[in-house]
């Protein structure tokens, strides 16, 4: 039994006066409103998350090898409403699944902006030797909601030989097939890259 | 001129001993063995097999003991980078035996009888775990949750610890039982009354985390790394950073202070792969001088001081299992 028949059945057997002129409909559709999306599924942190990556949108230098890559997306809360000024930190291996430990190669802060979107430039990373799937790492934070730590994957991945929905568990560490995203093939055979949007949503502390 | 450059080639071979490990047994196995832990008695070590088993041996026989067979659960995926041998540990004086699985089931068996002495579940694959020296208490972390103590006597939960967000990727108990520190993912050393749970201190200054963390023997200092590829000191009762440690090559898997407490040994996996061959080395802790190291030909799967002050170190092959004594 979902939210809209417990809601129907409290009205028809009188548990539930309703003390407006909206109509039942209305009022359940108002409150199914407020927990429109689902919290952004957990994926573990590490390893090699750093702290202090450097405020940038472009993950790619010039010049690096590998498919470019844009990623962008927006933050929600579970109501649906945006988050502004969410600070979004993503760190990745290179084309090669080289996390860069030394330095900041391949991480970031970014933060959303008044519409809650954000966007950053990368490539797409190669497959770490101890982990399946290729990934970029997520930990998202806003105040008065609760960090995010997650990760993304893409659908063009070869382990998933095409059919995510089938495969996407060949990495154990990934849990939820939410978290496999469309990849678009955009621009002209020169300037060719990937595509990915990637919406989070975080829930209220 | 070259008299000088001779004098310190000598001078720096002498002070770093690239020792050559003394094979101490070789057990047969029925399937690879992936993970070893042993007990600090040395009567007794404990093997993951890549057939879902798990084993205990007898030290120094080889025999089997037992084996066990973890109800269809796998190890956890943690194994590469987690401070314990893919969620593997036996109590110092070997009688309990810790397995945490895939699916966050804690189990602690009695390792003579194969008894179950504890189950719990936790919400996501176990990361790590830890025995207080007097087998009584378990710190047991999932996945992305700071780790939870157990009474193991009770067989209550007693508290979690805190942290900031990724929970936490070792824990260790102090040799006197009175504090716990945690490694965390938000790359924080936090140490803890082990008593009440409540946070004493916490040391920020890293930026990359750390996956393994212990006491030194008299309980004064923290010796946490990681990430960073090298060591730090930190005072058990400040927190504040004594000493780092000269960087290496690697990345710092586990270290374990040796039961006199005068060195530490620190054992490293390779950034680029955990099967990939990377050194144990044996770090003297008051200067931080390596006392000796040693990297065998296929990747460490445990390593651990036994009571004699020697240094067990294991690796596997598909058919047998090779413990090594390092000097």
């Amino acid at each position: 039994m979902n939210r809209r028949d417990i809601l129907q059945k409290c009205v028809a057997l009188g548990s539930l006066t309703i003390l407006s002129s909206s109509s039942v409909g209305a009022l359940i559709a108002a409150w199914e409103e407020k927990l429109v999306r689902k919290p952004t599924p957990w994926n573990e942190l590490g390893p090699f998350y750093k702290k202090r990556a450097p405020q940038t949108t472009s993950l790619r230098a010039p010049g690096d090898p590998g498919m470019p890559l844009s990623v962008s997306g927006q933050i929600f809360d579970v109501r649906g409403e945006i988050v502004p000024a969410a600070k979004i930190e993503v760190w990745q291996t290179d084309h090669l699944g080289h996390y860069d430990l030394d330095g900041y190669r391949y991480r970031a802060t970014l933060l959303s902006d008044p519409s809650g979107k954000y966007s950053f430039d990368s490539v797409i990373p190669g497959h770490y030797p101890d982990r399946v799937c290729q990934h970029i790492h997520y930990l998202v934070s806003a105040p008065g909601h609760k960090p995010i730590t997650t990760q993304l994957y893409f659908s063009t991945d070869p382990v998933f030989e095409g059919d995510p929905d089938r495969n996407y568990n060949r990495d154990p560490v990934l849990l939820s097939r939410e978290l496999v995203r469309p990849v678009l093939l955009r621009g002209d055979p020169k300037t060719v890259f990937a595509d990915v949007k990637f919406e989070l949503v975080m829930e209220r502390l | 001129m070259r008299l000088v450059s001779a004098f310190l080639f000598i001078v720096a071979v002498a002070s770093t001993c690239l020792a050559q490990a003394h094979n101490e047994m070789r057990i047969a196995t029925p399937a690879r063995v992936s993970a070893v832990a042993v007990a600090r008695s040395g009567k007794i070590a404990a093997g993951l097999g890549t057939d879902g088993r798990i084993w205990i041996w007898n030290l120094p026989s080889g025999q089997v003991v037992r084996s066990l067979q973890p109800s269809g659960l796998g190890a956890s995926q943690a194994c590469a980078v987690s401070n314990l041998p893919c969620g593997l540990l036996l109590s110092q004086d070997g009688r309990s035996l810790f397995f945490g699985d895939a699916q966050g089931g804690v189990h602690v068996w009695d390792s003579s009888t194969g008894e179950a002495r504890f189950e719990t579940a936790l919400h996501h694959y176990v990361i790590t775990g830890a025995f207080s020296r007097d087998g009584n208490l378990l710190a047991a972390s999932a996945a992305g949750e700071p780790a939870q103590i157990f009474d193991l006597r009770s067989k209550q939960r007693l508290f979690q610890l805190t942290s900031d967000f990724g929970g936490a990727t070792a824990v260790a108990f102090s040799p006197d039982g009175s504090l716990i520190a945690s490694a965390d993912s938000d790359t924080a050393i936090r140490v803890f009354d082990a008593h009440s749970g409540k946070l004493k201190w916490r040391f920020d200054d890293l930026t990359l985390e750390s996956f393994t963390v212990d006491f030194t023997a008299d309980d004064k200092f923290v010796i946490a790394g990681g990430a960073s590829k090298s060591l730090i000191l930190l005072d058990a009762i400040s927190g504040k950073e004594l000493r780092s440690f000269p960087k290496q090559k690697d990345v710092v898997r586990y270290v374990e202070v040796s039961p006199d407490g005068s060195v530490v040994a620190v054992e490293y996996f390779d950034e680029n792969g955990a099967n990939i061959p990377a050194p144990v080395m044996v770090l003297d802790i008051s200067s931080g001088n390596v006392r000796s190291q040693w990297t065998p030909d296929v990747p460490i799967v445990g390593t651990g001081w036994i009571g004699n002050g020697h240094l067990l170190v294991a690796t596997a092959t598909l058919e047998a299992l090779h413990i090594w004594s390092l000097p």
